[in-house]
């Protein structure tokens, strides 16, 4: 028989062998991958899959880089609901790469975009447009809103400049932009504050090039501030919600990660020290039959982000059986304020004593 | 006293800590005016009431009630006596939180309120974060006052004292508590977080008692200083009035 290149391909070249025979528990990782070492300081962004890579990589022992945390004070149902913890600081879902790049020059003070304030959506207070949730009901006012901000860009720089390996997950293509100046919001203005103007937000659906280009932005802003720092990439298997672009959501969704995951080859075939992780095929490829969505057939079901991680850990720490994750840390209240109220609590017994009447 | 108003009413004071300024006035006046109506004052968690409150399961406060002892007790004085009832529940939530200087140094604005201004260099907590941490904290309070409530009828509930502005008064009490419990360098919190915590305090009271019917009466001015603290000669400790601070308070109710 004639040679030829196929003949020597390993068994994950081949679907029936790799895919067919092996169903949902497939790895499709081939080749080398990112190597995590024992102290590297991993941090997450992106859209809300990255909310559970955040929390498995927090609950397998790894140094899961927090620079935002909540005060000790504040409880932890409420410090959860304010988006700390979510992520590595608290900047919420970055749904794209434009915000991912605005991000990096909003905390550099490279950008300050016009419109950079809105109304909460219940009248009182504020909310900060390029994290319109992040703070329950909104912020009291500017002035908290706007300290609040600086205290949180702060806290991305110290992230950004520390960080071993960042894993960000790439979301979504569409986005809402200023006509102003193009800063892009997470969300469309007037679903979670502020109110929609077509004078002054447009539709933006971000095409390969753009997306690509992005990447190579903040992979090279990232770079200037901490030269070392890795980069691993993955797609977001939760399809669009709703699209803008007028299409059918089933075909935007397509086009939407079909952009996505392109860039994101592209960027880890042309950058150095640039990974790609395939959460997108684990979950949606047709070998997991659709068994890892929830019954809305968007959310991923918690098996699937276990299957995701597994083949995570396997590869990036040699980890076959990672540690459960934690739904909720420990309860956060510190030395300090157990030391308080004790002695707020012994001066009330003594004040009993001191006044007998 | 010249001008002193007789006592007109009989009143019950129901709290904890914050009775003690009260009862050390109440003794005062029925010694000095032992024809006069008088005023009691039940600290709800003095061993002859206990247990003060039972159904309380892990921390969870909802399906609280006071001991019988403690209703015994608050029904005995609302027949006998038929007194205005007050409230003094809780009242160092805040203390807790902002008295010393936390290792790390927060402050908050408060909203409609100007004070003193934010502790420089300190973390800006969001006000709504502020709240739920003091929430948690008077879990407990708020259900002594509904309970309070179910017992003796809509009431009214008196602020705490406003905290005291001189920094050198709490320390020298805060040093000789941490100084045998090998703390680090103890610092007092900044004015402005202390006020604006215990201002903080005082709306969530405030909604509490106005949400059960009852009133909430401020403290009288005549014990605060020009910017609202505290005046020194009314302070027991750092988080406590004393017997003269007790006599205002009286006084207000008297009038209420």
């Amino acid at each position: 028989m004639a040679d030829h290149p196929y003949k020597s391909l390993p068994d994950g070249a081949y679907w029936r062998r790799s895919v067919a025979a092996a169903g949902a528990v497939v790895d499709p990782v081939m080749g080398g991958f990112l190597r995590i070492e024992p102290g590297d300081r991993i941090a997450t962004a992106g859209s809300c899959f990255a909310q559970h890579v955040a929390r498995h990589l927090a609950a397998s022992g790894f140094n899961y880089l927090v620079t935002e945390s909540a005060h000790p004070i504040v409880p932890e149902a409420a410090a959860r609901a304010a988006g700390y913890g979510v992520y590595s600081a608290r900047y919420g879902n970055i749904y794209t790469t434009l915000q991912l790049v605005q991000l990096f020059d909003r905390a550099y003070g490279r950008f300050e975009p016009v419109e950079d304030v809105w109304a909460a959506p219940e009248g009182t207070g504020v909310v900060d447009p390029f994290r319109p949730t992040i703070q329950p009901g909104g912020f009291a006012s500017e002035a908290e809103m706007r300290a609040d901000r600086a205290q949180h860009l702060a806290r991305v720089r110290e992230m950004l400049e520390t960080l071993d390996i960042l894993v960000f997950t790439l979301g979504l293509t569409e986005a809402w932009v200023s006509a102003l100046d193009g800063a892009a919001y997470p969300l469309c203005p007037g679903v979670a504050g502020g109110l929609f103007d077509s004078g002054r937000h447009e539709f933006r659906n971000l095409r390969v090039s753009e997306v690509r280009e992005q990447i190579g932005q903040f992979v090279g802003r990232l770079r200037s501030v901490n030269p070392s720092a890795r980069i691993v990439l993955t797609v977001s298997p939760v399809p669009l919600a709703a699209t803008a672009s007028g299409n059918h959501v089933l075909s935007a969704a397509t086009y939407s990660k079909s952009v996505l995951r392109a860039a994101a080859q592209e960027a880890a075939e042309d950058l150095t020290g640039v990974h790609y992780f395939p959460s997108y095929e684990i979950i949606t490829g047709p070998q997991a039959r659709g068994r890892f969505f929830a019954d809305d057939l968007r959310e991923v079901t918690e098996e699937g982000v276990a299957q995701v991680m597994r083949i995570f850990l396997r590869h990036a720490a040699g980890i076959e059986t990672p540690g459960e994750p934690a739904l909720a840390p420990p309860t956060r209240e510190d030395d300090f304020s157990r030391g308080m109220a004790e002695w707020v609590e012994t001066m009330c017994d003594e004040a009993m004593l001191d006044q007998d009447g | 006293m010249a001008d002193r108003r007789p006592q007109s009413h009989n009143l019950l004071v129901i709290g904890q800590s914050h009775v003690a300024a009260i009862r050390a006035a109440a003794k005062a006046h029925r010694e000095a005016h032992p024809d006069e109506p008088r005023t009691r004052v039940i600290h709800t968690r003095e061993e002859v009431y206990a247990p003060e409150l039972e159904g309380v399961t892990q921390g969870d406060h909802s399906q609280a009630r006071f001991g019988p002892g403690l209703v015994a007790a608050i029904e005995d004085q609302l027949a006998r006596h038929q007194p205005r009832v007050a409230s003094v529940v809780g009242g160092n939530a805040h203390n807790m939180l902002a008295l010393m200087r936390h290792p790390r140094p927060f402050d908050f604005l408060l909203s409609g309120e100007e004070g003193p201004p934010p502790d420089a260099g300190a973390e800006i907590i969001p006000e709504a974060l502020v709240r739920a941490a003091l929430e948690e904290r008077l879990q407990p309070d708020f259900a002594r006052l509904r309970l309070l409530r179910d017992v003796a009828g809509p009431f009214i509930h008196v602020e705490s004292p406003p905290p005291v502005r001189d920094e050198g008064f709490i320390l020298e009490r805060a040093e000789s508590w941490f100084r045998d419990r090998a703390t680090g360098e103890m610092e007092v919190a900044g004015v402005g977080v202390r006020w604006r915590m215990w201002r903080q305090l005082s709306r969530l009271m405030r909604e509490a008692v106005e949400g059960l019917s009852g009133r909430f009466m401020p403290v009288p001015e005549s014990v605060c200083d020009p910017d609202g603290f505290l005046r020194i000669d009314h302070a027991a400790d750092p988080t406590h009035g004393n017997a003269s601070f007790g006599a205002a308070v009286i006084a207000a109710l008297d009038r209420a």
